[in-house]
């Protein structure tokens, strides 16, 4: 009897992972995508595993969206989307769970802002005023470099939008 | 103004904006964030202490003087400061003092789990648990407030997953400085008898204060939540029951947050302080509901003291062990028992490519001898070298353990510490040793920084949180404390080691030898080693130093790109098959 209730709080709420491995920014882009959640009017939480798990290199943040949140803990099977940098992490999703992932190409183009253009794709797929985006991304980086960073987010965006239109 | 904060992140605006002028801690996971970020504010001193000990009793001082002072570390640090505790809560204070204390159920990154909400009934004390960061950020202020009317100490406990949890916080980011008058008061501060018995008995009476105001309070409050109308569930015209609305359950801290995703239509008496009790309003809340749960992490802690009150509770079927989630309570819920909630059982983390200890670790691992380990990232070492430690327990414990062993054995024993726990609590223990004639060789791993909660400085280092400071080093330490065989050598050079370790063990008495290598991730480097795998003979020995960045690619060992050049693995390679290279004139 408890199921059915479990199962109607949290469809409601939108639920992202975050995975890549150290030093590729994955807390970087999970931060920004809250914090343009946040400003879109959504409650939001992040959780970022750390600790010694940092030291081994798998790197994981797990955020949920919605109108009120409550829980911060999602299993990955749960997850709605899930955002991976690095190929060789294996998370246990379910079938429905929409994969953003960069091609070998896309690695090798944008190597240092590959979570960026990650982050751009991901922004294809969700319902948050562009403005929000932008302001998220240019309080996160210090002015030089956020012109660069958008660049490579509006890649992302065009790629993923392109890729959708063809499905 | 609403924005994302971490519970720590929160504790440190909270605490300056209720006027902290001093901070201190020792670091920690999951609670070292809150010294990190208060420490950004210029009108707040804050310092990262020797030990939790120093930390709290330096706050106790600052609070003595009139001020407010905060004191942050994880729960084992709170059993290194327990002792000032405890006769703190009979002093009492005069600008507020809080502890925020910060529990690792699950243990991510901590050699025990504890529950430090049993320090409020151990000590006297009011223990204020928050649920997200916004009530982590308000709690430290009603912390403040609480502590200075009621003359205690307040302990405000986090968790992992408040700690490390960004939820959203409405702030308002203004300062109110906070300053009260310093009067000598003998029979308040000094505790010796005759003054104890009447601090004793002001305790008693303190803490009945705190009782009666915690229905006033606001940190707890009761969510009804309006029964959905009649029909509106399927069935046809017939009154269904909605889902758990005549339960009630009694919860704090994340735990509520649990709760509201299994059970939204669930009574709830939510917890803002978790010790002490306000029976009445406990009874009461009982008395409202059909049925009673409690819904905690870690044991029963509130669950006892609602029993002791002659209370029934159902048998919530809730772990002892671990972290919870909403699906172990949805489970506990349906009547499925589980053991214990999630644990940490990694096993991946080991040294790094280059780690300044790889060497010594490599050494040992030849040698058959107690190691009485200790804690800090050289514990990583059993991962690479199996059997080379021998036990690892708590901070400042593996000298002591080593003079144990060597005492009972007859034989010399090692113990390997860092330089941050060498001066934690490292020193008396070489002091015991000294006095007592023990036999032991101390392996001190200089690498210059508090490694494994993130490279904060020590006295070691001369750095702080505020800039210079005093530099200590640990070879005029041990030969001040006494010992006389003391020998300084270079991490990465395996024959210097070995000389070292091979004349520390033939000393009779307390010898050591300090590893200086600086951590390697606070190292620049700009060159690389290779395999010439034509020359390679496959014969393995580079691998034995247990780098990480050696690996085994069909007929040869390759070194990748996380090779850090230390160039430990070409002092095994006897066939001199490993070369340098200068990392902007890469051949691979
Ligand atoms: C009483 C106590 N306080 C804090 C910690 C958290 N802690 C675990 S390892 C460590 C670092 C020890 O530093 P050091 O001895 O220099 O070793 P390193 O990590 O640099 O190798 C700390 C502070 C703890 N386990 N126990």
């Amino acid at each position: 009897m408890f199921n059915s209730v479990k199962k109607r709080q949290s469809r409601d709420n939108i639920k992202i992972i975050f995975a890549g491995r150290g030093g590729q920014g994955v807390l970087t882009v999970s931060s920004i995508c809250a914090h343009a959640f946040l400003y879109t009017g959504y409650d939001v939480k992040k959780s970022d595993i750390k600790g010694i798990a940092r030291r081994g290199g798998k790197v994981i943040s797990s955020l949920i969206a919605g109108e009120k949140v409550y829980s911060p803990k999602i299993n990955p099977e749960m997850a709605d989307i899930a955002v991976i940098l690095s190929q060789d992490i294996e998370l246990a999703l379910s079938e429905d769970t929409v994969l953003v992932l960069p091609t070998v190409e896309e690695i090798e183009r944008y190597h240092k802002s590959l979570n960026i253009f990650c982050l751009g794709k991901l922004s294809a797929l969700l319902d948050i005023p562009i403005r929000h985006w932008e302001q998220a991304i240019k309080e996160r980086f210090e002015d030089g470099v956020s012109g660069i960073n958008l660049t490579a987010f509006y890649d992302g965006r065009k790629s993923a939008k392109a890729q959708m239109s063809i499905i | 103004m609403k924005t994302l904060l971490t519970g720590n992140e929160a504790v440190a605006l909270g605490a300056y904006e209720a006027g902290v002028l001093v901070a201190t801690g020792y670091p920690g996971t999951p609670a070292t964030e809150i010294i990190e970020k208060i420490s950004i504010y210029p009108d707040v001193y804050t310092e990262w202490s020797v030990n939790e000990k120093t930390a709290l009793e330096l706050a106790s001082g600052v609070s003595l003087s009139g001020r407010r002072a905060l004191v942050a570390m994880k729960h084992v640090g709170l059993n290194v400061a327990s002792d000032p505790l405890m006769s703190l809560a009979y002093t009492g204070v005069n600008g507020g003092l809080v502890i925020a204390v910060s529990d690792d159920p699950g243990m991510w990154s901590s050699q025990n789990e504890q529950d430090s909400r049993l320090y409020g009934r151990i000590a006297h004390i009011p223990v204020l648990e928050p649920s997200d960061s916004e009530e982590a950020y308000v709690f430290v202020r009603e912390a403040f407030a609480m502590s200075e009317r009621f003359d205690l100490p307040v302990l405000l406990r986090l968790t992992r997953a408040i700690s490390h949890t960004s939820t959203v916080a409405d702030v308002n980011g203004k300062r109110k400085e906070y300053s009260k008058k310093y009067t000598v008061n003998t029979e308040k501060n000094v505790l010796l008898p005759p003054f104890t018995s009447e601090r004793r008995l002001s305790l008693q009476r303190r803490m009945e204060g705190v009782r009666q105001y915690i229905p006033s309070s606001g940190l707890n409050r009761i969510e009804n939540n309006p029964p959905l109308p009649p029909f509106s569930k399927g069935g046809k015209g017939g009154l269904s029951k909605n889902i758990g609305d005549d339960i009630g359950i009694i919860t704090s801290g994340i735990a509520y947050q649990y709760v509201k995703e299994v059970m939204p239509e669930a009574s709830v008496l939510k917890l803002g302080i978790v010790y002490p009790f306000n029976p009445q309003e406990i009874k009461e809340f009982a008395r409202s509901v059909k049925e009673l749960f409690v819904v905690e992490e870690l044991g029963p802690f509130i669950e006892d003291s609602i029993r002791a009150l002659g209370i029934k509770v159902r048998n919530g079927l809730l772990p002892e062990i671990g972290e919870m989630d909403q699906f172990i309570l949805g489970k506990a819920l349906m009547g499925n028992y589980t053991l214990t909630g999630e644990i940490c059982k990694d096993n991946h983390a080991t040294l790094c490519p280059g780690c300044p200890y790889l060497g010594v670790f490599y050494l040992l691992s030849k040698k058959s001898i107690f190691v009485g380990g200790d804690i800090g990232c050289y514990t990583l070492a059993v991962h690479t070298f199996p059997d080379v430690i021998d036990s690892t327990l708590c901070m400042g414990s593996g000298i002591s353990q080593a003079t144990g062993y060597s005492l009972s054995s007859g034989e010399k024993a090692v113990a390997v510490i860092g330089d941050s726990t060498f001066f934690h609590s490292g020193i008396p223990a070489v002091l015991n040793a000294l006095y007592n004639k023990a036999n032991i060789l101390i392996i001190i791993l200089d690498n210059h920084v508090i490694a494994m909660t993130g490279g904060q400085p020590h006295i070691g280092t001369g750095k702080g949180l505020m800039g210079y400071k005093k530099k200590q080093t640990i070879d005029d330490c041990l030969k001040g404390l006494g010992v006389d065989s003391v020998r300084r050598v270079d991490a990465y050079n395996l024959k210097q080691i070995n000389h070292a370790v091979r004349e520390g063990l033939s000393v009779k008495g307390v010898s050591a030898v300090i590893v200086d290598g600086e951590c390697i991730l606070k190292k620049k480097s700009d060159t690389q080693f290779y395999i010439d795998v034509e020359k390679c003979s496959f014969c393995g020995s580079c691998l034995l130093v247990g780098c990480k960045a050696i690996v085994r690619s069909d007929n040869s060992y390759i070194i990748t790109e996380d090779c850090k050049g230390c160039g430990l693995c070409v002092q095994l390679c006897e066939k001199k098959t490993i070369k340098r290279q200068y990392k902007n004139n890469l051949c691979r």
